[in-house]
């Protein structure tokens, strides 16, 4: 891992770790009683979909993918998120093809630290992630001056994969019921995979030879109007 | 909430940016067994090293000491079609040739996008004859790219 990543990763920590803490400040203040601690109401759920999946058409064009979510309102405080979606890659090299096909899912939660405008969102989030794809690869050649390129195939294989995801984000409503919103992520590998072929690309959670990956999400949301508070 | 839609639309282009990687292959893809070798047998010529070479039956040409080797090492790549792989050690100086058979067990394995994918060997096992190989000592058996294998021979 280079330096360069290291100390955007560090950065990322500290700056998630700072958030975090903020957020327990002023819950904090509210449990010493200060403010009167409103209960938490069900102000209704937004639907969403990664739009920021449509750039793989520039840059990452061997991936097709798509995700959405599911964000149920706590209080414009807490919100439980459900994210999921499907990955196809395609990826065709000089000495390899490589081929996945797979679906992940997000379950976890948002914590919004904004208090002025409560129907926008700014805040960290958690994530426990899975992923379950399959992946093969043809024509790999080794390359050698002695041995000569002869290619082999790699049998498709079953893989799972669990990651933590932490994220910071803001979305903010653009017109009426329409949110636009990114996310910083943070993805830590906590199991699966194949030590001997590593995936190119884990849906959901990206280049599978990394332990740790960094990513964004951006999103366009509706808000079924229910029971909101303005 | 104006400062936040800044903030919004101003880090999005930042971070479609920070999206952006390189398509080189910057790590070391060569899987590489080490040979190291040295004449304590009086009978076998001096020069016996520097005149060496080395070919499996498969190949269309021979590796020379004088051209690839290195205080008095070689470095040898196994068959990465097959399991096992044949070394003919031989030299203008001597009548008799002497053979390795390298038996070993293969893994394909994805370096990065970039890099393609190396084969990483374990080698389980050496069979040599003993026309000018006096003993053979398989230090090392795992060869990967990032710790090459090591055998060392003794004429």
């Amino acid at each position: 891992m280079n330096k360069g990543l290291l100390k955007y990763i560090s950065s990322s920590l500290l700056f998630l770790l700072i958030s975090i803490a903020a957020g327990a400040q002023n819950l904090n203040q509210d449990e010493l009683g200060k403010e009167e601690k409103e209960p938490l109401t069900f102000y209704g759920f937004k639907g969403g979909l990664n739009i920021g999946r449509f750039s793989d058409f520039i840059f990452k064009p061997e991936r097709f993918s798509l995700e959405g979510s599911v964000d149920l309102n706590f209080g414009n405080k807490y919100f439980a998120v459900a994210e999921g979606g499907y990955s196809k890659t395609n990826l065709e090299k000089d000495t390899y093809q490589y081929l996945s096909n797979g679906y992940f899912i997000k379950l976890g939660i948002d914590y919004n630290m904004l208090k002025k405008y409560p129907t926008d969102f700014l805040g960290v989030g958690v994530r426990l992630a899975g992923s379950s794809f399959t992946q093969d690869a043809n024509n790999v050649i080794i390359a050698d001056e002695h041995w000569g390129n002869v290619p082999v195939n790699i049998a498709a294989q079953q893989v799972n994969t669990f990651w933590l995801e932490g994220s910071f984000g803001l979305k903010a409503e653009i017109f009426d019921n329409i949110y636009l919103g990114w996310s910083a992520l943070l993805k830590i590998k906590l199991s699966g995979g194949n030590p001997d072929f590593q995936p190119y690309d884990i849906p959901g959670y990206g280049n599978g030879i990394n332990t740790i990956n960094l990513g964004a999400n951006y999103y366009i949301y509706y808000q079924i109007p229910y029971n909101r508070k303005q | 909430m104006k400062n936040t839609k800044f903030i919004l639309f101003s880090l999005l282009f930042l971070l479609v940016l920070f999206a952006c990687t390189d398509d080189q292959c910057h790590l070391d893809t060569e899987t590489l067994l080490k040979v190291e070798m040295s004449v304590n047998d009086p009978s076998t010529p001096g020069k016996y090293i520097d005149s060496l070479a080395v070919y499996a039956p498969e190949w269309t040409d021979s590796l020379f000491y004088k051209n690839e080797g290195e205080g008095k090492s070689l470095w040898l790549m196994l068959s990465p079609q097959q399991d096992t792989t044949t070394f003919i050690f031989t030299s203008n100086l001597v009548e008799q040739n002497d053979t390795l058979n390298f038996i070993y067990q293969r893994k394909q394995t994805l370096l990065s996008a970039e890099c393609g994918f190396v084969t990483h060997y374990t080698i389980d096992t050496i069979l040599h004859t003993k026309n000018y190989i006096d003993s053979l000592f398989l230090e090392k058996n795992s060869i990967t790219t990032d710790e090459q294998g090591l055998v060392k021979i003794y004429f």
